[in-house]
C-alpha cells in the first residue's frame, strides 16, 4: 500500500509539476517586475525640475544607473545661440536637476558638455545651460578639437567608424538628454539625433544617408539613460527655430534606459508615429529596441492633477 | 619725473591691453573698447576731413590736443602704448640712442602733409601710419593669434592626459574670452602684418624710437600743436659740455649746444634730466617762451603734396560699384561703400570682435582694389555673421559701420545666398544633404526644401529634398557657405546683392 501510495503521489506530483508550467506563475512574476521598473517613464503638466526627477523616479531611482564614484557624462542639446523659450537647445532646468541627482546617486564627477553648431560660448550662455549646470556642480567645459578620437563601429553598416569625443568613451554612465524638435532632413530630432554633438569632424558628411548613419552611431554608443526634454518642443523650423509660433508648451519629459524606444514615444508628441521616421525603424531593425508603443511598459505621472 | 613717466607708461599699455582683451564676447564693458583710436586726433581730423562731417565720438581726442598745446608731446613719452612697447623692448635689449639723423626727422612732417591732404581729397589713407590703428591691427590679427595659437597647442598636448582634463576645462572656461579661445581663429595676411610690425621693432636696432622720430604721423601732428608749448626742457648756466644727454636722448632732440633743444622732438621722458650729472638739466615752464619753427623747404613740401594727389588719383581710378562688383560682403549697419571707405581706419575692433563670435570678418587683400585693401570684409566660408550677434557695429570708433540693436541686425540684408546647382549634393547626386537649411537662423528659413523625384544617372527614381533660398527672406549672414560640406568652393555661397546699407 505504501508503494502504491507513493507512486500515486510521485505521479500526481509529477503530474502538478508539468501542469504548473502552463500556470502563468512566470509571466506574474515578470509582471510584478515590469510594474517597477516600466520601460519608459512620462511625466506630464508640472514644472521641468520635478518632472525630471519623477521620471527617474518611477524607472526606479539614478541609483539605478549612477553608482557611487562614477565619472557621469551628461549630454544635453547646446547646439545654438537660443534663449531656453526658443526651444532649440534643452532646458536649462532639466539639465540642472539631472545633475543634482547624479551627485545625490554618489557621483564622484558629472561633465557636461556639447559640440555646438553656433559659437560655442555663446550657445553655452545663451542656453542658460552653462549657469545652471555649474550651479548644480558640474563641471561644464567646451570641447576641444584636439579631444576626438578616431572609433570603430564595429556593428556599423554605412558608417563604420569616426572621431569620437575622449571625455565620453572614458566615462563610466552617459546621460543623454535630447530635446524635441522638427528638423528638415530627419523629419524630427530626438534622442538618436543627439548623438551627433560628441562626433568630431566634418559632421556635414554625416548628413548623406542620415538614417543609416544614426542607426550606425547608436549601436555603439549606448547612453545608460535618454531623457527627452519635451517641456517646450520645435514644431516648424527646427533645429534653429526662433519664432515664438513654431514653439509649443507641452510640458512632457519621457524618460527610458533605451534611446530608440525613447524617441519612438517622441514622435507622438508631434502627430506622427515611430514608424516615420526611417532612424527609428533602422534602429529597431538592428535590434536596438522596441518601438511598438503596445509592446512597451510605459508609466505615467501627470502633476496637473 | 622719470619714473612717473615710466609708470604712466607702463598704466597706459596695461589699460590698452585691458580694453584689447576685453574687446570680445560678450562685449559687457562700459567703456568703449576702441577709446585709444577715439582718443586719437589724426585718426579724428582724417575721418572728418575724408567724409566731411563730425563725429561725435571723437569728442576724446580733444583731451589730449588740449594737454599738448601748453606741455608739448607728452602724449608721445607718457601715454602711447606702441611707444611704451617700443621704449620696454629697447630696455630688454639694451639698445643705445643711436645716430643722429636731425635731416630725417622732418620726414614724419612731409607725411603727415602727404596724409592730411589725401583726406581732403577724400582718400582717407591714415590708417596705414597711424600709430594706434597700426599698433592695434598687428595686435589682433598678427601677434595675439601667435599667442593664443601657442596657448591652444600646450592645452592640446595637456588635454591628451586624463587627470589633468578637469583642472585644464575649468582654465579654459576662465580664459576662454581673452587668452584661450574656443574656436581656433583664422586670420588673413598674418604674417603680412607681422613683418610690418617687426620692421618697427627691428628698427629700434638702428636707433632709439626710429618709429616715433622719422616716420609716426600723429608725432608729427602732436608736434605741430606744440607751436606754442611752455613746458620746455632748458639747461643753466653751468653746463660741463659732457655730451651724457644728447647721447642719452632717445628722440634725438638735443642740438649740438646742448643747452639747446628741439623741443617739437622732445617726448618730455626726463632722461636727460634724471642722468645729467652736472644736475643743471630742468624740464618747466620757466625762461623765454618762443614759438616753435619747424625745418620744412617748399621744395619738399610740394613734393609731398605732389605725391599725394598722385596717390589719390590712384586710389581713385576705380570703377563704379567696384565692391558689389567684385562680391566683398560688408559687416551690418556698413554706410554707403563711398563714406565706409572714407571713414575706415582698418583699427581692425571689428574683426577683432568678430573674431570671438561668428568669426565671419577679415581683413581684405586686393579684392575690391587697393582702395579697400585691408577693410573687413565677410569671409563665408570659414566663419559667419552670428544672428544675434551686433558686436562689430559698437565697437568702430569712426562708425563707418554705426550701432544696430539686435532687432534691427536681424532684419538688416548684407547679401543672398546662390546654390551652385553643379555642385550641390541634392541638385548633382540626387543625395539628401540639407545641411544648409539645418543652419539657416532666419524664423521662418530662408532655405527650403521641396521634394522632387527625380531619375538618377543609373535609370533608378529617386526621392530627393532639394533646396531653394528664399530670397525675401535670407539676409546674407552666411552659415550656409560655412557649414556646406563641399569641398573647395562652397555649394552654396553669398553675394552682395540686395545689399542694405545704413543711411543717417
Amino acid at each position: 500500500m505504501r508503494r502504491r501510495d507513493f507512486i500515486k503521489s510521485s505521479l500526481g506530483l509529477g503530474a502538478a509539476l508539468s501542469f504548473s508550467s502552463f500556470i502563468p506563475l512566470e509571466s506574474f512574476g515578470e509582471k510584478l517586475q515590469k510594474v517597477t521598473t516600466p520601460d519608459l517613464a512620462v511625466a506630464t503638466g508640472g514644472a521641468p525640475g520635478p518632472m525630471v526627477r519623477k521620471t527617474i523616479e518611477l524607472l526606479g531611482g539614478m541609483e539605478n544607473f549612477v553608482s557611487t564614484g562614477d565619472v557621469v557624462v551628461v549630454k544635453p542639446n547646446i547646439g545654438w545661440d537660443r534663449k531656453p523659450w526658443q526651444a532649440a537647445n534643452t532646458n536649462p532646468e532639466i539639465v540642472s536637476e539631472v545633475v543634482k541627482m547624479c551627485y545625490e546617486a554618489g557621483a564622484k564627477k558629472v561633465k557636461v558638455f556639447d559640440r555646438s553648431c553656433n559659437t560655442a560660448q555663446r550657445c553655452y550662455e545663451s542656453s542658460e545651460i552653462k549657469k545652471a549646470a555649474t550651479q548644480a556642480g558640474a563641471e561644464v567645459s567646451y570641447v576641444l578639437d584636439a579631444a576626438f578620437k578616431e572609433t570603430k563601429f564595429p556593428q556599423g553598416v554605412v558608417l563604420k567608424s569616426w572621431p569620437v569625443y575622449k571625455p565620453v568613451m572614458e566615462c563610466d554612465v552617459l546621460i543623454n538628454i535630447p530635446i524635441a524638435k522638427h528638423h528638415g532632413l530627419s523629419r524630427l530630432t530626438l534622442g538618436m539625433k543627439n548623438l551627433m554633438g560628441i562626433l568630431g569632424g566634418d559632421r556635414g558628411n554625416i548628413h548623406q544617408n542620415i538614417d543609416e548613419k544614426l542607426a550606425d552611431v547608436a549601436s555603439f554608443i549606448k547612453p545608460k539613460l535618454t531623457i527627452l526634454d519635451a517641456y517646450r518642443i520645435l514644431t516648424n523650423n527646427g533645429p534653429t527655430g526662433g519664432n515664438p509660433k513654431d514653439v509649443k508648451l507641452t510640458k512632457t519629459i519621457i524618460a527610458g534606459k533605451n534611446i530608440v524606444s525613447v524617441d519612438a514615444y517622441g514622435t507622438t508628441l508631434f502627430g506622427l508615429k515611430p514608424a516615420d521616421l526611417p532612424c527609428i525603424v533602422l534602429g529597431n531593425k538592428f535590434g536596438l529596441g522596441e518601438i511598438d508603443l503596445n509592446k512597451l511598459v510605459i508609466e505615467r505621472y501627470s502633476f496637473a492633477s | 619725473m622719470k619714473t612717473f613717466r615710466r609708470i604712466s607708461q607702463i598704466i597706459f599699455l596695461i589699460f590698452f591691453f585691458y580694453l584689447f582683451l576685453r574687446a570680445s564676447f560678450p562685449l559687457s564693458l562700459k567703456i568703449p573698447v576702441d577709446l585709444y583710436s577715439r582718443a586719437d586726433p589724426l585718426i579724428a581730423i582724417s575721418s572728418m576731413l575724408s567724409d566731411k562731417v563730425i563725429i561725435s565720438t571723437f569728442i576724446f581726442s580733444l583731451f589730449f590736443v588740449f594737454l599738448t598745446i601748453p606741455l608739448g608731446r607728452v602724449f608721445c613719452g607718457w601715454v602711447c602704448p606702441l611707444g611704451a612697447s617700443l621704449d620696454i623692448f629697447s630696455y630688454i635689449f639694451k639698445n643705445k640712442a643711436g645716430k643722429s639723423f636731425k635731416k630725417l626727422l622732418s620726414l614724419k612732417y612731409y607725411i603727415l602733409i602727404f596724409l592730411l591732404l589725401g583726406a581732403i581729397f577724400s582718400s582717407q589713407l591714415i590708417w596705414f601710419l597711424d600709430p594706434i590703428a597700426l599698433f592695434n591691427r598687428s595686435l589682433i590679427v598678427s601677434l595675439f593669434p601667435i599667442l593664443t595659437g601657442f596657448f591652444t597647442l600646450i592645452l592640446n598636448l595637456l588635454f591628451q592626459f586624463t587627470f589633468l582634463q578637469g583642472w585644464l576645462s575649468k582654465l579654459q572656461l576662465l580664459l576662454s574670452s581673452t587668452v584661450l579661445p574656443v574656436q581656433v581663429n583664422f586670420y588673413r595676411m598674418s604674417s603680412l602684418f607681422l613683418v610690418i610690425i617687426l620692421t618697427i621693432f627691428l628698427l629700434e636696432f638702428v636707433s632709439r624710437r626710429f618709429w616715433c622720430r622719422n616716420l609716426c604721423p600723429l608725432g608729427a601732428l602732436y608736434a605741430f600743436l606744440s607751436k606754442f608749448q611752455i613746458l620746455k626742457r632748458r639747461v643753466t648756466e653751468n653746463c660741463t659740455d659732457c655730451d651724457i644727454c644728447k647721447d642719452l636722448c632717445k628722440m634725438d632732440a638735443i642740438e649740438k649746444d646742448f643747452k639747446k633743444t628741439l623741443d617739437r622732438e622732445c617726448i618730455l621722458c626726463y632722461d636727460c634730466v634724471k642722468d645729467c650729472p652736472a644736475n643743471v638739466t630742468r624740464i618747466n615752464f620757466k625762461g623765454k617762451f618762443k614759438p616753435q619753427r619747424f625745418d620744412l623747404t617748399r621744395r619738399k613740401v610740394l613734393t609731398s603734396t605732389a605725391l599725394s594727389l598722385v596717390s589719390v588719383s590712384l586710389l581713385k581710378t576705380s570703377f563704379k560699384d567696384r565692391n558689389l562688383k567684385t562680391g566683398l560682403i560688408r559687416p551690418p549697419g556698413s554706410r554707403a561703400e563711398h563714406e565706409f571707405l572714407d571713414r575706415c581706419i582698418r583699427c581692425h575692433e571689428c574683426i577683432k570682435v568678430c573674431s570671438t563670435s561668428g568669426n565671419f570678418l577679415q581683413p581684405a587683400f586686393l579684392e575690391g582694389g587697393l582702395e579697400a585693401f585691408w577693410t573687413p570684409v565677410g569671409y563665408a566660408r570659414t566663419g559667419y555673421c552670428e544672428y544675434n550677434c551686433v558686436m562689430c557695429t559698437q565697437v568702430c570708433p569712426t562708425q563707418a559701420i554705426h550701432p544696430l540693436d539686435e532687432a534691427t541686425k536681424k532684419k538688416t540684408v548684407i547679401g543672398l545666398a546662390f546654390i551652385d546647382r553643379s555642385k550641390c549634393i541634392p541638385w548633382y547626386k540626387n543625395t539628401n544633404c540639407l545641411v544648409c537649411e539645418e543652419h539657416c537662423p532666419v524664423p521662418d528659413k530662408a532655405i527650403i526644401l521641396k521634394e522632387e523625384e527625380v531619375i538618377h544617372y543609373d535609370g533608378t527614381l529617386k526621392k530627393v529634398k532639394r533646396p531653394y533660398v528664399v530670397e525675401d527672406l535670407c539676409i546674407g549672414c552666411g552659415i550656409c557657405e560655412t557649414k556646406c560640406p563641399v569641398e573647395g568652393k562652397s555649394a552654396i555661397i553669398i553675394t552682395p546683392q540686395g545689399e542694405q546699407r545704413y543711411k543717417d
